[in-house]
């Protein structure tokens, strides 16, 4: 087990805590870099898939994980970007490099805008309202006629950054690895400054926010922000990867996809986001592997992806509510401090004590 | 002039009047201590001052200023900071987190430098650490301060509470009861952070506290009510031997 001495300050403000890890996320960084070199088109496709949710993932993470605001609507603003993205670039002809970020924008604002609205809103009632947003959102793109297609949808116009087309799987896998990382930088960047305590103020304690300082409904509002410019940019690139853009793609099954992907990864940390991202993109394709070995009445079945699907869902909420970070972090610690390991290490100790709260 | 004046201030939650014209002014360094029975209306004085409440009549100034014109979340920026009865840390959050947040009245909002962090972050950030360990030190909360909330001793918390009040530099300290909870060493200890509080910080305080022995060592003068109602006011002895204090405490001699 690796003790940490600090000696300066910097320590807690770096992103990285020393050279050992900041060394395992340069080496991880280079296998991303390099994979194009290694895996083929498939794969490398799915791969993007994955960096494209993990930053939607990321923008709900800072929503639902830091700021504690559940969001049943994560999908309506992916689907606003996309649609904003195809629109500009198709319609209006805006080259890629601008319409990306004015798409963040407008989707931000979008969110901004619920934000504002539900920024009283708690629990259950905020999660019937976003709810309600991804609902409204799917229909009125449906029913928008010729400006976004109908139901019909509309053509993604090609990819192609300062002139150069973005036309190979490795390309465009590059363009999403560039988006992703910048995400958690800036995530990361968050989290180490005033907004971002902020934020996490307001999840853990609204009444002593508020006594700090921290303007509560101006905050849910930003978080509502950044969290809709970050799941339009998803948006975005999957509109590229579909080449498509349908309101049936956004429905409300992606919104719950979505918030399921933040729970399995684990609420409140940006590696949940990540893990819970691959896990959301690659299951169909590990299921269609093991799928082979299944008798076919149960494989050819329309419901066995839902089902499996469930079934991992009711397992970490029952046995691992921490996510798959989690489980990563116990195992971890496990090898660390071998053979000195105790299941209390982890264990939660409860407060009793809890003030009435002043809402 | 006064450095905190409550003035006439009523309120009532539907027919009950949980303070009732009510006044009294705390004095700029003084160390001013409010008890009552429980239900007297203590908290909700309190949470008057910090403009959770607002009250039907009468003024609350700080320093001759209205405090009616601020928000909730203003009130520290007038120079009000507050600790809760029952511990209102971010539990998520390590010790030192909850004191970096203690310090948001001193920052601004800048979205694209704290997205970005650019230099100008880092170097306010060190600031605001070094004014976070400042008060570490006062506290003698070293060894604390990476451990997530959560898991902390409770004695521990509360002193947490406190120097997440002290790290955005108040000029007046609402105390909700500082030694419910605390073992005898404990409540010895915060009483002397109470006095170093006001003697080398030159802060104000106003605590609530049913602790009598802490309430007599520290308090330069005390405020006795019952049922949102003034009863007496004086040096710590002088209102325990008032009549009228006894009997709100006791109940009325036959």
């Amino acid at each position: 087990m690796r003790v940490l001495f600090r000696k300066s300050y910097l320590q807690d403000i770096r992103l990285f805590r020393d050279g050992v890890q900041a060394a395992w996320y340069g080496a991880f960084f280079c296998l991303a870099l390099s994979a194009p070199l290694w895996l083929d088109g498939y794969f490398l496709d799915e791969l993007a898939l994955v960096y494209i949710y993990a930053i939607a993932g990321l923008g709900l993470m800072i929503l639902t994980g830091f700021s504690g605001q559940v969001s049943f609507g994560q999908a309506a603003f992916v689907a606003i970007g996309a649609y904003a993205h195809t629109i500009l670039m198709g319609r209006y002809g805006l080259p890629f490099v601008l319409s990306l970020p004015a798409t963040a924008l407008i989707a931000g604002l979008a969110g901004a805008a619920v934000g504002r609205i539900c920024s009283r809103m708690h629990g259950l009632y905020l999660a019937i309202a976003t709810l309600s947003v991804a609902i409204v959102t799917e229909r009125l793109l449906g029913g928008g006629g010729a400006f976004t297609g109908g139901h019909r949808g509309l053509p993604v116009p090609e990819m192609t950054i300062l002139g150069l087309p973005m036309d190979d799987s490795w390309k465009t896998y590059l363009v999403n690895l560039v988006l992703f990382t910048g995400a958690i930088l800036l995530t990361r960047n968050l989290l180490r400054t005033r907004s971002g305590r902020a934020l996490i103020a307001v999840r853990d304690s609204e009444v002593s926010a508020r006594a700090l300082g921290v303007n509560v409904a101006f905050f849910k509002t930003w978080a509502f922000f950044l969290s809709a410019a970050f799941a339009g940019v998803a948006g975005a690139m999957l509109a590229h990867a579909f080449y498509y853009v349908t309101p049936e793609v956004f429905g409300m099954n992606e919104s719950i996809r979505l918030l399921l992907m933040v729970v399995v990864g684990g609420l409140g940390t940006i590696h949940g986001a990540v893990f819970g991202a691959f896990f959301i993109v690659l299951l169909p394709t590990m299921l269609s592997l093991v799928k082979v070995w299944l008798p076919a009445a149960i494989a050819q079945s329309g419901g066995f992806d839902s089902l499996v699907f469930g079934l991992i869902l009711l397992v970490f909420i029952l046995f691992e509510p921490d996510g798959l970070y989690g489980r990563w972090q116990k195992i971890h610690h496990y090898f660390s401090v071998f053979p000195m390991y105790r299941r209390r290490s982890f264990q939660r100790q409860k407060t009793f004590l809890k003030t009435e709260r002043l809402r | 002039m006064s450095a905190l004046s409550v003035d006439t201030v009523s309120l009532s939650f539907g027919g009950l009047k949980a303070v009732d014209a009510l006044s009294f002014a705390v004095e700029p360094g003084e160390i001013f201590t409010i008890i009552g029975p429980n239900g007297a209306g203590k908290s909700t004085v309190f949470n008057l001052i910090c403009r959770i409440y607002t009250p039907s009549q009468g003024d609350i100034r700080l320093n001759g200023r209205s405090l009616l014109d601020a928000k909730p979340h203003q009130v520290v920026q007038r120079g009000i900071a507050r600790t809760f009865q029952n511990i209102e840390l971010f539990e998520h959050a390590s010790l030192l987190d909850n004191l970096l947040i203690g310090r948001f009245r001193h920052g601004r909002f800048a979205p694209l430098s704290e997205l970005l962090f650019l230099p100008s972050q880092r170097r306010q950030e060190l600031a605001h650490r070094r004014r976070a360990e400042e008060v570490v030190e006062f506290l003698d909360l070293e060894a604390h301060r990476h451990v997530r909330v959560a898991d902390l001793p409770y004695g521990v918390r509360k002193k947490a509470e406190l120097a997440r009040a002290l790290v955005s530099e108040p000029k007046v300290l609402l105390l909700d009861e500082p030694s419910s909870g605390l073992t005898a060493e404990e409540t010895d200890d915060t009483a002397f952070a109470i006095q170093d509080i006001r003697d080398d910080l030159g802060i104000t305080v106003v605590m609530i506290e049913h602790d009598m022995k802490l309430v007599g060592k520290v308090s330069d003068r005390v405020l006795a009510i019952n049922e949102g109602r003034f009863l007496a006011t004086g040096t710590a002895t002088n209102v325990q031997a008032d009549p009228a204090v006894q009997a709100a405490y006791l109940g009325a001699a036959a």
